[in-house]
């Protein structure tokens, strides 16, 4: 296991799942606590100067008792993707200094919902309800898709539920090279491994404990040799000096190593955070120049930089990659249809135009594989 | 004092013999002062053991405190700090937060703990709203003379507490965007010129100064304004 986990917490309810044992059985070295224990723990973390650091080793098993699948958080004003969240649990072990995660939740541990078969059966109940709809669905929007997986396994379980779906798509985003059980399983083309990627610099200095890139790319390339669909999402972009070609370098390296066809989206995103996320990042990191920047608000109370900057960068980045790639599937998350328009020629006026474009995205890779 | 001064001290101050042989005020520290300003000649105290710790002494003022006395962010501050200074963490949480009002959350004390660390004056300012919890914070993270020159900068122009937290917190981000003391920002011959302007009205000053950091923080954005102004 990559991330070390000190501690795991049990919810009464939650100490006789299957998946419970499967993943205490793997951390003999790890201290558990179960039930009232835990809330007195819990207590004593939240009162520690920098509860996040701490709680990126301790592993809360518990059952989810909301809504298992879930639409994308976006906020108006801006064009969503209308993914749907499959939600596997919260929290990352990796320790991105611009990670939104921080200033998202208020509890710092990480925590997996080891009701299984009640996420199983939910997913299902949602594919047949709404047989005629088109499902893009994620595991990676709350936590990382892979960073657990080594514990859990749950990634693998679902390449074989999907392998076999008609009308939905899985995209399991991640910044780990955790992929190797995933290449035993055959996707038949209705799964999507996304890599969250970076420029170089971004990477090797803000996304603490994610893979290297070059090992991001690796794992890309074995993923694709095995069936699988690739994603990759730029996101957040940092400008930072040099970003130009230092972004340009990272787009290089991928076409370099993987066949265009195969790639069934490139998402596009310039850091944007909630205004709660800057004092959060500079109590934990010390001064995080890039969040001082010049960020307005946003329509939707959201940091962003000026629109003609964000137009800039994506311009930049997505003539790069239609050098390479011209029928790439580029698509810009949370922007508005002006900057759409003018970065990338493409009147996207809505959610359910985005929607449909990244539907059609994902379908015609699944009817290239039959 | 006045009450002093026509009833005398009803509850006697409570003090401790230091090492020294100094007698040194547990509580009722002001009702000592109040006495010496009216010269009264003798004052009635009741005397703790010399070797109680402390943190006990702490414990009897902050009761004592807290019962009659309504605490500003400021206040809080100064407690908290002290607090986690004599106390384990969980007991500070335990014992003291939930009179204090204090969520018992690790960042929130070291925010207050920061805030406690101000020197008087920008206490002062806190307690009585010339600046903002947000501002204080941000003050906190300066040099000593730092600060002190941005609460005087933006005294001077007359700020209210919101545009001193603009105008602080935009020089703050330049500062570290840049990797510049924040104080070069404010002696730049361009800033200069607006402040050592005295031809204009103060307001009209304080808006150009105000106008001139936008300019510097938000390029694209001023460039847009000068556009649009131009048309019109």
């Amino acid at each position: 296991m990559k991330f070390p986990i000190e501690q795991i917490w049990i919810d009464e309810d939650a100490r006789d799942e299957p998946l419970t044992r499967e993943i205490v059985d793997k951390l003999p070295t790890a201290k558990v606590f179960v039930g009232a224990e835990c809330a007195q723990k819990a207590w004593e973390l939240n009162l520690e100067p920098d509860p996040f650091s701490r709680g990126k080793k301790i592993l809360r098993l518990m059952k989810n008792k909301g809504a298992c699948i879930k639409p994308c958080p976006g906020t108006p004003h801006y064009v969503c993707c209308g993914l749907e969240i499959l939600h596997i649990g919260q929290g990352c072990p990796m320790d991105c200094r611009y990670c939104a995660l921080q200033a998202y939740f208020n509890r710092p541990v990480l925590e997996v919902f080891v009701n299984l078969a009640d996420l199983m059966a939910a997913l299902n109940d949602h594919l047949k309800q709404d047989a005629n709809k088109f499902h893009r669905i994620c595991t990676g929007e709350f936590t990382d898709s892979l960073a657990l997986e080594p514990l859990t396994g749950l990634s693998r379980r679902l390449v074989d539920v999907f392998s076999s779906q008609k009308n939905a798509s899985l995209e399991i985003k991640t910044k780990t090279d955790f992929i190797d059980p995933l290449l035993e399983v055959d996707p038949r083309g209705r799964v999507i491994l996304s890599f969250s990627v970076n420029s170089m610099t971004v990477a090797r200095q803000e996304e603490r404990r994610a893979a290297p890139l070059e090992r991001r790319l690796k794992a890309a390339v074995l993923a694709q040799r095995a069936g699988y669909h690739i994603g990759f999402h730029f996101d957040p972009i940092i400008p930072l000096p040099g970003w130009e070609d230092d972004y340009c370098r990272t787009i290089d390296q991928i076409f370099n190593c993987l066949d265009p066809s195969s790639i069934v989206w490139i998402s596009l995103g310039v850091l944007r955070f909630v205004s709660g996320l800057k004092q959060v990042a500079r109590e934990r990191f010390g001064p995080v120049p890039y969040f001082h920047d010049g960020f307005l608000r946003g329509l939707d109370g959201k940091r962003r930089l000026h629109e003609d900057r964000r137009i800039e960068i994506y311009q930049q980045l997505s003539n790069r990659i239609r050098h390479y790639a011209p029928e790439a599937a580029i698509y810009l998350c949370m922007e508005s249809p002006y900057v759409w328009h003018k970065a990338l020629g493409i009147s996207m006026q809505s959610d359910d135009n985005l929607t449909a474009y990244l539907d059609e995205a994902a379908i015609k890779q699944n009817r290239s594989i039959g | 004092m006045r009450s002093i001064e026509q009833v005398g001290i009803l509850n006697p101050p409570i003090v401790q013999e230091r090492a020294s042989g100094e007698l040194t005020p547990v509580l009722g520290r002001r009702r000592l002062q109040a006495a010496s300003q009216i010269g009264l000649a003798k004052v009635e105290v009741r005397e703790v053991p010399v070797d109680m710790p402390e943190n006990h002494g702490f414990t009897m003022a902050f009761w004592d405190n807290v019962s009659h006395r309504e605490l500003n962010s400021a206040c809080v501050g100064v407690i908290v700090k002290r607090l986690l200074e004599l106390f384990p963490r969980s007991v500070v949480a335990r014992d003291f937060l939930p009179t204090l009002g204090v969520p018992p959350l690790g960042p929130r004390l070291e925010r207050l703990s920061a805030l406690g660390s101000l020197e008087d004056k920008f206490l002062e300012a806190l307690a009585i709203g010339r600046i903002r919890e947000k501002t204080a914070l941000i003050l906190s993270e300066l040099q000593p003379e730092e600060r002190a020159t941005l609460l005087e900068l933006t005294e001077g122009l007359g700020f209210n507490a919101n545009k001193k937290a603009e105008v602080i917190g935009e020089l703050f981000d330049l500062s570290i965007f840049h990797a510049r003391p924040v104080l070069e920002f404010v002696r730049s011959a361009e800033a200069q010129a607006v402040l050592t302007d005295l031809q204009i009205p103060l307001p009209e000053q304080a808006n150009r100064f105000r106008e001139l950091l936008r300019s510097w923080k938000y390029p694209e954005l001023s460039g847009r304004e000068g556009k649009s102004r131009t048309r019109k």
